[in-house]
């Protein structure tokens, strides 16, 4: 058997050309429905990993995907702010086992600073890899992307930019101290930069909370024209007294308006708006709020009642990370099908190819095989003869496909931002398919021109040379 | 060593080809005469055990081919049987030394390396097994045939109009070396021919009509 195969690959290494050529057309098939099989699982993992078990979604009206994509997966921008008092009825709530608060608002350098406590990280399971967790507002721990990216130690300090592009407004006046970075986690805490609830507050305080997303652009204008316009509610950032006075300067405004039933524009409704919570929520303070609650559950039970009653009796929504999700993913799979049919038909033609190359390599060596058999080997070794010829071709076809879609993963890593693939991927369970349709074609391959030379007549042959 | 009696063929046509009986004695070197089409390829392919006879027995070595099946057959040619083409057949992608000895370790059976180089000193290649074989002259090359038949060392050499591609010189040498080697192997010699330049050197032939 070791000399049959010694044989076969010293006459696939006399036509290197040809032989590469099929294995490189073998290798290019394999290893586009490898990448996306990579990338499918890569992505899907990642995101259950980036839900991390959590059950429900609690946030202001909206869309719940878009919900799930900013709290959970910090891709879109959140919805809206939900109150603290709301917040506190689903914590009481008794299928509630926990929840985690979260307040977006800012990023820097376009990673986003994520208020919240220290059950977040330990949700992802971090690791601190230098100083301590941030404790006091204003501290910040740092995910091991952002700290890669941005160069900034324990000690340093930055100030963030209002929304979620790198550039916009910056709060100038509030400057953000790290206090530690976090191992590389793996998960979406790696673009994240990890503060309390508390500074999100300090930073956005009073009514500032209003203009996180939907107000996001009339910030910026704001800014520009801020000398013009020096009572405008809501987003400018000056010292807090000096703002309450703006507020309730434009509040008198507001209210003189409503006493003379007067019409009244979006922002004064909103002024007024909040004026009545103030009233309702027993002087709440507005800042006091956050972007969304990530919820789990007592029992599976909660999962049939809680969101129906968040959803129906309150001025909140309610999202399923992992109903969101697959949502997502079957828009996505629509792409991933075509692409993956794709492949698969540029496998099918490497398959053609292979039979063609050893259908050619055969009328070119029948006559050596002949010779072979002449010489007194069995019909069932020059059998093997030519399953080894497709066998070798195919599995060395796979072995480069497994080695090009690692390199090709970790390639795309370092272009595409959230996908991160280490050199060492294990071997995908449709990786072993891969290999098992190899080498079902690798033997139909060698199979026609095998009955061919099976069926030759060696006396025939030799006499026609 | 080879003995024959009443062998003939079928054709496809219904043609039928029919031989005289031989009878060769171990040792014996013969000519095997005759023109194009009365069968000489044949008859050796049938000694060989390459191609079944339609009736008649085959007797080489004391083994009735009529007694063995296709493997058999090939084992028995691959121990027994030397063979000498008409044309010189070597696996093109190995060097001459690996096509030597390839039949002997693709039967899995063990090599002689001092015996082999003993083979290649007498027929004056020993410097050339190294090379390919597209690197060596048709007259190189057939000696490289007479020792790849001798390889085994088999008790009967069946040698296919192993001159028709050689020159006279070249011609003479193989004809001395066959003969010269065959006999110091105590090998029973049979060569299909046409070619005249054996006559002296043959005692028996035997003519196919």
């Amino acid at each position: 058997m070791k000399e049959i195969l010694k044989l076969a690959i010293a006459q696939l290494r006399a036509k290197p050309f040809n032989t590469s050529l099929s294995i490189v057309m073998f290798t290019i098939g394999m290893s586009i429905i490898s990448i996306l099989m990579h990338f499918e699982n890569h992505t899907q993992s990642r995101m259950q990993n980036d839900i991390a078990g959590i059950d429900l979604v609690v946030g202001a009206k909206g869309s719940p995907l878009q919900l799930v994509l900013s709290s959970v997966f910090h891709a879109d921008y959140p919805t809206g702010n939900i109150s603290l008092q709301d917040v506190d009825k689903i914590n009481q709530h008794p299928l509630v086992k926990q929840t985690i608060p979260i307040a977006l608002g800012d990023n820097y350098k376009g990673y986003r600073i994520v208020g919240s406590n220290s059950e977040y990280p330990q949700l992802y399971e971090a690791k601190l890899s230098d100083g301590q967790w941030n404790s006091n507002a204003m501290e910040v721990t740092l995910g091991a992307k952002v700290a890669a990216q941005t160069g900034l130690k324990p000690g340093d300090q930055f100030t963030g930019v209002h929304g979620f592009m790198e550039v916009g407004h910056h709060h100038d006046e509030d400057i953000y101290t790290v206090t530690g970075i976090m191992e590389k986690n793996h998960s979406i805490i790696d673009q994240l930069i990890l503060t309390k609830v508390e500074s999100v507050w300090a930073v956005h305080d009073n009514g500032h909370e209003a203009c996180t997303h939907e107000h996001h652009e009339e910030c910026d204008h704001n800014q520009q024209h801020e000398s013009n316009h020096e009572h405008h509610e809501g987003c400018s950032h000056n010292h807090s007294d000096e703002h309450q006075h703006n507020a309730s300067s434009s509040l008198e405004n507001v209210l003189a308006k409503v006493d003379n039933n007067e019409e009244l524009s979006a922002e004064e409704m909103q002024v007024f708006n909040e004026h009545r919570g103030h009233l309702s929520e027993k002087q709440l303070k507005a800042n006091e709020a956050i972007t969304s609650l990530l919820v789990f559950y007592k029992s599976p039970m909660a999962a049939t009642t809680l969101p129906r009653i968040i959803n129906q009796n309150t001025v909140m929504q309610a999202a399923s990370p992992a109903i969101e999700l697959n949502r997502l993913l079957s828009l996505v799979g629509i792409g991933l099908t075509t692409l993956r049919l794709l492949a698969w038909i540029i496998i099918i033609f490497s398959a053609f190819n292979l039979l063609i190359h050893m259908l050619n390599r055969l009328n070119q060596e029948l006559n050596e095989l002949a010779l072979l058999r002449a010489l007194g080997i069995s019909r069932f070794k020059s059998l093997l003869l030519l399953l080894s010829h497709g066998l070798l071709l195919v599995l060395s076809g796979w072995m480069l496909s497994i080695v090009t879609t690692r390199i090709a993963l970790l390639a795309l890593s370092h272009f595409i931002e959230h996908i991160d693939f280490s050199i060492v991927q294990p071997l995908l369970k449709g990786e072993y398919y891969l290999l098992i349709y190899a080498a079902a074609i690798g033997v139909l391959a060698a199979l026609i021109p095998a009955i061919k030379a099976y069926k030759t007549n060696i006396h025939f042959l030799l006499n026609k040379l | 060593m080879i003995s024959t009696k009443d062998l003939t063929i079928d054709y496809k046509r219904g043609k039928q080809l029919s031989f005289q009986d031989i009878q060769i004695n171990k040792g014996e070197q013969w000519l095997l005469k005759g023109n194009s089409g009365t069968g000489k390829t044949t008859l050796l392919h049938m000694l060989s055990g390459i191609l079944c006879p339609s009736s008649g027995t085959i007797i080489v070595n004391g083994i009735n081919f009529n007694q063995l099946n296709q493997s058999k057959k090939d084992t028995f040619r691959a121990n027994t049987i030397g063979l000498i083409f008409q044309k010189n057949l070597f696996v093109s992608s190995l060097n001459m030394y690996s096509n030597l000895v390839i039949a002997r370790k693709l039967a899995g059976q063990s090599i002689d390396k001092k015996a082999i180089l003993q083979l290649t000193d007498e027929l004056d290649i020993s410097a050339l097994c190294d090379k390919k074989p597209f690197e060596l002259s048709q007259g190189e090359q057939q000696r490289f045939s007479i020792a790849r038949a001798l390889i085994n060392q088999p008790k009967v050499i069946l040698a296919d109009e192993p001159t028709s591609s050689l020159d006279d010189t070249n011609c003479q040498r193989f004809i001395d070396t066959i003969t010269k080697v065959c006999k110091q192997h105590d090998v029973t010699l049979l060569v299909a021919t046409h070619d005249n330049r054996f006559n002296t050197q043959f005692k028996n032939t035997i003519h196919l009509a």
